[in-house]
């Protein structure tokens, strides 16, 4: 076993643990492992012995599946080994999260937490009369980025042939033919994610708000100043990977020199949109639950609880299913700031079905591969 | 506006949408030419089947509070500041009233109380000082 691969099987148990990890600590106090839960009942014992339960069994999963994994890598070498790991690890911190997400659903039937409460929904029309309207400018950096990638493919000669980016170097590999798909592949993605991020995020204020019945007048601001930061963080994330695709470019055009030093610099940035991201589900939050609450906010009560709608919810808050419901994008229950196809909705089911389709036909592609009836390229690794 | 459904009313949704655009209209909050989301935006943010806020918006047309467009979508036709109601409005108001009066009477309210709570509840539609819709 290398220095890589260790690496790289640390890197996978140790991110799919942590993300498990994370995932109630990032989810909304009312909404534990996907179960709707009065405000007044977020801090009750069951939670936290939910809580506490789930995480000590996705630390000691992460641990003994490590551990475990290592002779594994030797007797079924680092492509099985990695992968099996990490599936193991996701079926398990699935299951534990199902499980915890279960105690609470029987904690909260058993104790009538809903009993006598006065269930509502709200709507702020101001959302769409006066809706939050996208930043373009934070998308300026992004743009900026790729523009001087074009520049500076156009300024410099191009080698006649290209290096195959493999290894810690970026430097290993088959060389290509230097041509329009092999040389300016990093502009195209450029282009590709910048478009792809200003679509989310046109997409991301018309997503339905998150106001609660409870406290209408507080989550409506705060849920206005969260549109406000995720359009900013993802113009943040769209500069740092086109600066990424800057680097790989230097790096494929020879401009810059092949050095692990180099590969470290080119993916930089990623590590800046991890910090960033933290920040913002630390600072921000899902809907800006974290928003320190204006003058005022904090004595807001209707009298209402906003409503159960458990029923619609699958999969410890990741599905969502309501017919009744014409949003075909929601705010997903569980984690931070994610959204999830509503798969009642006909656009969510057509959305759900192309999904279903990519998802069956990749394994069975790759089944095929590894059963040897067909002959895919192989991935270039590290 | 904020518009708030109470799930186990007895009331059905698409009278409370309706109710509470005509009280909003009353108070200021929506005034003449003020465009109201559309069926399918409205039915998604309030997570309703879209059917239900198209039979809100038709009442509310028939009532002549709004008017339904291809073009520009719903949007709020008349407020206090519109001069006088359309011909036979009183009159229909009128009748609708005489039963809520009906009912006061049989329940015991005097002449002064229901007066007194007439009033206060008009006060209530009256927009407060630099308040903004």
């Amino acid at each position: 076993m290398n220095l890589a691969s260790l690496t790289l099987l640390l890197a996978s148990t140790g991110t799919a643990t942590a993300v498990w990890w994370t995932v109630p600590a990032l989810s909304r106090p009312t909404l534990p492992f996907g179960v709707a839960v009065p405000e007044g009942r977020v801090a009750d014992p069951a939670i936290a012995h939910a809580r506490g339960r789930y995480s000590r069994t996705v630390i000691a999963s992460g641990v003994a599946v490590t551990a475990l994994a290592f002779p594994l890598v030797l007797l079924l070498g680092e492509a099985v080994a990695l992968t099996a790991a990490t599936l193991v690890l996701v079926a398990v911190g699935l299951a534990a999260y199902l499980a915890a997400g279960r105690a609470v659903r029987e904690a909260k039937r058993a104790g009538d937490w809903y009993g006598g409460a006065k269930q509502a929904v709200t709507a702020d029309l101001s959302f769409r009369t006066d809706p939050v309207r996208v930043p373009w400018l934070a998308l300026a950096p992004a743009a900026a980025i790729a523009a001087a990638t074009v520049v500076v493919g156009f300024a410099v000669p191009l080698p006649e042939t290209l290096p195959g980016l493999q290894g810690l170097d970026l430097d290993g590999g088959e060389r290509v033919a230097t041509g329009f798909w092999t040389a300016w592949n990093p502009v195209v993605a450029q282009g590709a994610v910048t478009l792809v991020t200003a679509l989310c995020l046109a997409g991301v204020v018309r997503v339905r708000p998150e106001i609660d019945a409870a406290r209408p007048a507080g989550t409506a601001r705060r849920y206005r100043v969260y549109l406000r930061s995720v359009c900013l963080l993802g113009g943040f994330i769209a500069a740092c990977v086109n600066l990424t695709l800057l680097g790989v470019a230097l790096r494929l055009w020879e401009i810059a020199p092949a050095s692990p030093v180099t590969t470290a610099l080119v993916f930089a940035p990623l590590v800046a949109i991890a910090i960033a991201h933290i920040r913002f589900e630390l600072k921000v939050g899902t809907g800006g639950h974290r928003l320190p609450a204006a003058p005022g906010e904090a004595d807001e009560d209707t009298g209402l609880l906003q409503r159960d709608d458990d029923r619609h919810w699958h999969l410890g808050g990741f599905v969502y299913l309501n017919r009744d419901d014409p949003a075909v994008f929601v705010h997903q229950r569980a984690g931070g700031a994610q959204w999830t196809i509503n798969l009642g909705s006909p656009g969510g089911r057509l959305a759900g079905l192309v999904i279903a389709a990519i998802t069956v036909a990749a394994s069975a592609t790759a089944a095929l591969d590894a059963l040897g009836v067909l002959d895919l390229p192989s991935t270039a690794r590290f | 506006m904020r518009l708030t459904l109470d799930v186990d009313s007895e009331i059905p949704i698409y009278q409370q949408i309706r109710d509470q655009v005509v009280a909003a209209i009353a108070a200021g909050e929506l005034s003449a030419e003020t465009p109201l989301p559309s069926t399918r935006q409205l039915g998604a943010d309030l997570a309703i089947n879209f059917h239900t806020v198209n039979k809100a918006y038709d009442l509310l047309r028939r009532e002549g509070f709004i008017r339904v467009n291809r073009k520009s979508g719903a949007v709020v036709r008349r407020d206090r500041a519109s001069g006088p109601p359309d011909p036979g409005v009183a009159d229909a108001w009128q009748e609708r009233l005489r039963i809520l009066l009906a009912e006061a009477v049989a329940h015991g309210l005097t002449a002064e109380e229901v007066h007194e709570r007439s009033t206060r509840v008009l006060d209530s539609f009256t927009p407060a000082e630099g308040k903004t819709p």
